[in-house]
């Protein structure tokens, strides 16, 4: 039986390198059309079943990682990837080989070697759970704070920055933004957004209202002991309902 | 005396004393204890002064026995104002008062010494037996307590507007003071995040592991590459090392980057760099554009399967320079978490020019993202 490989990459020039050194070092081996990106790479695996992958990390579509976690247990994957510090220190050889780009002879040569004898030893494909959730834990985008809000005035969208926020104000299933430059809203319920947000920069004070700790300039307790906050812009007070009020204790 | 909070945002937090006017007072730390402490020494003070005055009126020294009853009416009378304050400030009177305006917080602050001085005059009588029970009906002792909690309220007053307008100053000076540390360290460490992060490795990576596929299949495009790939590295390596570049040489790097990428991507990325002749000795900071250029490549096009077109146009708006970098690629979600390229840009610019620069981030209407930069003249 003829193995057979795939080969995925947006950028067609490294796709054919790759395909053209795999071929001398491995002639026996088939290899499939050059997949362009992971949706193309993903419709091919389902069609064809190859018996390896090479998938490279960045990729329109699908990324390499989304598509390994799609394909598991069917094929035995090789990351290709340029750079992705976090992610190399992350992979196990056992479980997925990973090439970097550029692709030394040696490097895969071995990596050939290493698909050859799995195949030949008629191997099933590792689990790549462990390593996948390994690789989402090592990437910093995973543990990126929340940074810009797609905002909506009228007709006009507009990215505005989390930081320039003064506070949301739930509105239905619609959020308010407010900053110093105006009013926005967002399609996404308080609760929803609430959760995105950095808790130690932002602050649920009211069922409805969460601040900009950052923004906030003074609190203040009336006749009646209902707690306000008063905001940096020198207009804005906000009501602090009694659930949250225990936050300015102190203040 | 009454301790009375001078910063509006903090009820118990920053206490004065009106002792504390005198530095000396100032240096023991604020307590119950101490202010109760200062409240006698302070209303000692007032007694003599009273004391004095009187002196001067009759002519006449008064006996120690008389001296004594006037320190013990004035401090009476300054516990009274004292325990007044403490009341106003539990109750959540003051805080109501200074929120609601000047009027109210005039009233407040010269009410609580009025009343305080008749409540403290009262207590007084009860133990020295003064006649005060009769002070409605006999003008002469009606007078002396008016003119008295006039006087003292005035002055009160008086000093804690004083203070609460020298605390806003110190406030509003500290608030600056550290606005002005943070614009620099923030615009400190983008610039170093910004010379860090120029050459970012998955660029550079996939730009030579092209170039080494190139040389084998398709030589005169891997020169092309690496030419430009040279002019890129070249222009960068120049802006690290200068504190001001020209809109031309900038986007000259653009391009060389752009036109990497586009033999790398091939049909997925079409570009234009369009700077007018007469807008390209305008001078800025280096590597302010090249990351949203980068930016639009990674979050725009990169992810979008079909790719698209990138224009980088700068026009003169009034005294500014607006550069405008146009992608039709995936455009933002409606939450975006990274972005870091364009919110250092955001803490660069405002690091650089303050208020006088922008960075505007819209909606493509054909698809994708519009980012404009503004720069002051």
């Amino acid at each position: 039986m003829t193995p057979r490989a795939l080969i995925a990459d947006d950028e067609a020039h490294l796709a054919e390198h790759l395909r053209d050194r795999l071929e001398r070092l491995w002639p026996e081996l088939e290899v499939l059309p050059l997949a362009a990106n992971g949706i193309e790479a993903l419709r091919a695996i389902d069609e064809e079943a190859p018996d390896a992958a090479f998938l490279d990390i960045r990729m329109p579509g699908l990324t390499g990682l989304e598509l390994a976690r799609r394909i598991e247990g069917r094929t035995h994957v090789v990351f290709v990837t340029a750079f992705d510090q976090y992610a190399v220190e992350a992979f196990e050889r056992e479980a997925a080989d990973y090439l970097l780009k550029p692709v030394t002879d040696e490097r895969l040569a071995e990596c050939v070697a290493r698909l050859r004898r799995r195949l030949e030893a008629r191997e099933r494909p590792p689990a790549l759970d462990e390593v996948l959730a390994r690789i989402a834990r090592a990437l910093p985008a995973g543990g990126e704070k929340l940074r810009w809000i797609r905002a909506l005035k009228g007709e006009v969208v507009q990215q505005i920055a989390v930081d320039d926020v003064l506070y949301f104000q739930a509105q239905d299933k619609y959020t308010c933004v407010v900053t110093r430059a105006g009013e926005w809203l967002i399609r996404m319920p308080l609760a929803e957004l609430a959760g995105q947000l950095d808790p130690g920069a932002f602050w649920q004070v009211h069922r409805a209202t969460v601040v900009n700790a950052n923004e906030v300039a003074s609190t203040r307790r009336d006749l009646g002991g209902r707690v306000f906050v008063k905001l940096r812009d020198g207009r804005t007070e906000l009501p602090v309902s009694r659930a949250y009020a225990h936050r300015f204790k102190q203040m | 005396m009454a301790p009375m909070a001078s910063n509006p945002g903090c009820a118990t937090g920053d206490k004065f004393h009106p002792l504390e006017l005198i530095p000396f007072f100032r240096r023991f730390p604020r307590s119950v204890a101490r202010d109760v402490l200062y409240t006698f020494i302070w209303s000692c003070g007032f007694g003599t002064v009273f004391c004095l005055i009187g002196i001067g009126f009759s002519g006449q020294w008064p006996s120690l026995r008389a001296y004594g009853i006037y320190l013990a009416i004035s401090s009476f009378i300054g516990y009274a104002i004292h325990a007044g304050f403490y009341v106003g400030t539990w109750i959540g009177l003051e805080g109501w008062a200074r929120a609601s305006g000047y009027v109210p917080k005039v009233v407040y602050y010269t009410g609580v010494p009025l009343l305080g001085t008749v409540v403290g005059f009262w207590a007084a009588s009860q133990v020295f037996d003064l006649g005060f029970d009769h002070w409605l009906t006999e003008p002469g002792w009606f007078t002396s307590i008016a003119t008295t909690s006039v006087v003292i309220s005035g002055i009160l007053a008086t000093i804690f507007f004083w203070r609460e307008r020298e605390a806003r100053a110190q406030a509003r000076y500290e608030h600056e003071r550290v606005r002005a540390e943070r614009i620099e360290r923030e615009a400190a460490l983008a610039n170093l995040r910004a010379l860090q992060a120029q050459i970012e490795p998955h660029f550079l990576f996939n730009t030579l592991a092209n170039a080494t596929s190139l040389v084998d299949s398709d030589t005169p495009k891997a020169k092309r590459m690496l030419e430009s790939f040279i002019r890129f590295l070249r222009a960068s390596l120049a802006a690290t090392r200068a504190e001001n570049t020209t809109l031309g040489a900038e986007a000259e790097l653009i391009a060389a980057y752009l036109d990497v990428l586009q033999v790398r991507m091939g049909a997925r990325l079409r570009y234009r760099v369009e700077v007018a002749e007469e807008l390209r000795g305008f001078t800025l900071a280096p590597m302010l554009l090249q990351p949203v250029v980068e930016n639009a490549i990674r979050h725009g096009l990169e992810p979008k399967v079909e790719g698209g077109e990138i224009v980088v146009r700068a026009r003169r708006e009034g005294d500014a320079v607006v550069v405008e970098v146009r992608d039709t690629g995936a455009g933002f979600a409606a939450t975006t978490r990274g972005g870091v390229g364009l919110a250092n840009l955001r803490d660069r610019l405002s690091g650089l020019h303050g208020e006088r620069a922008a960075l505007a981030i819209g909606e493509n209407p054909g698809g994708g993202t519009v980012v404009a930069v503004r720069f002051p003249a």
